[in-house]
């Protein structure tokens, strides 16, 4: 059963993951997760999803060929 | 030599002490485009191109006070919308259009969902699966998840970067994130618990 509150705390759960909430939203909404299943699911997919975004950052690097492309490109506008 | 003496050659048009300057902030600016323009590499390394070119070109006005990775961050950020807005491919309208399940009448069904971060960093299927997630997000919710969410910059340092204000930036991050999690849900049903 939806829990009238859920909605509303919902929206505030990228908030609460990323930890940017005042302390009496925080407590509302932890005391909600112990109750409210549907919610607990949200919570733990939002957070997943933030969790597969930061794994994107690894092994993206520069590669050789676009940072020797630049050098030229600079070399050759400061002629 | 210190970052702020290259800046000081820089402006004086020295290329070696400006390709020493962008060292420390290539990978970050390539990151930047690399996820923004997901799935069109060429596009991405333009915007590395160009976000340096232009950086070399208008260092001059560069006020030394300020941050240059916010400064460069903000060319590069401006450089994808552009392009973004150019191309006509963003799939805005029905990314607007489709209800969320924390809006009113959307359906209040969450199940935990596998597989883990982990996982998907080891698999490169997975990782396909969320490149496609990402690229059907508009760039400017593309650009806000990015810079939060993957380049792991503070919702004041990315509003600075897209001129919003930290509300707007929680307000797109937290669609985005929505969008992502509900993409993701569809995506490894068959691994749903």
């Amino acid at each position: 059963m939806k829990d009238p509150h859920c909605k509303n705390l919902s929206r505030k759960m990228s908030d609460y993951i990323d930890g940017s909430l005042d302390f009496k939203t925080l407590s509302k909404i932890t005391s909600h997760l112990k109750e409210c299943k549907p919610c607990v699911a949200l919570f733990k997919t939002i957070r997943k999803t933030v969790g597969i975004l930061g794994s994107l950052k690894v092994n993206v690097s520069t590669p050789p060929r676009a940072k020797n492309h630049l050098r030229e490109k600079l070399k050759s506008v400061s002629r | 030599m210190k970052e702020a003496e290259l800046i000081e050659k820089s402006k004086a048009g020295d290329v070696e002490a400006f390709s020493q300057l962008i060292r420390n902030y290539e990978n970050k600016i390539f990151s930047l485009a690399h996820h923004v323009c997901v799935g069109m590499p060429s596009d991405a390394e333009d915007v590395y191109q160009e976000t340096f070119l232009s950086a070399f070109k208008n260092i001059k006005g560069f006020k030394n006070r300020s941050n240059l990775g916010t400064w460069l961050y903000r060319i590069a950020a401006n450089l994808c919308w552009v392009r973004f807005r150019k191309k006509k491919r963003e799939p805005v309208v029905s990314f607007l259009e489709r209800r969320r399940p924390d809006e009113e009448g959307g359906s209040w069904e969450f199940k935990d969902w596998f597989p883990n971060p982990e996982e998907i960093s080891r698999k490169k299927e997975l990782q396909q699966a969320v490149a496609k997630a990402l690229s059907d997000l508009p760039a400017d919710y593309r650009l806000v998840l990015t810079l939060r969410d993957i380049e792991g910059l503070s919702a004041e340092e990315t509003a600075k970067i897209l001129k919003l204000s930290v509300p707007a930036v929680k307000s797109r991050l937290h669609r985005g994130r929505m969008f992502l999690r509900e993409r993701f849900e569809i995506e490894f049903k068959e691994k749903v618990r």
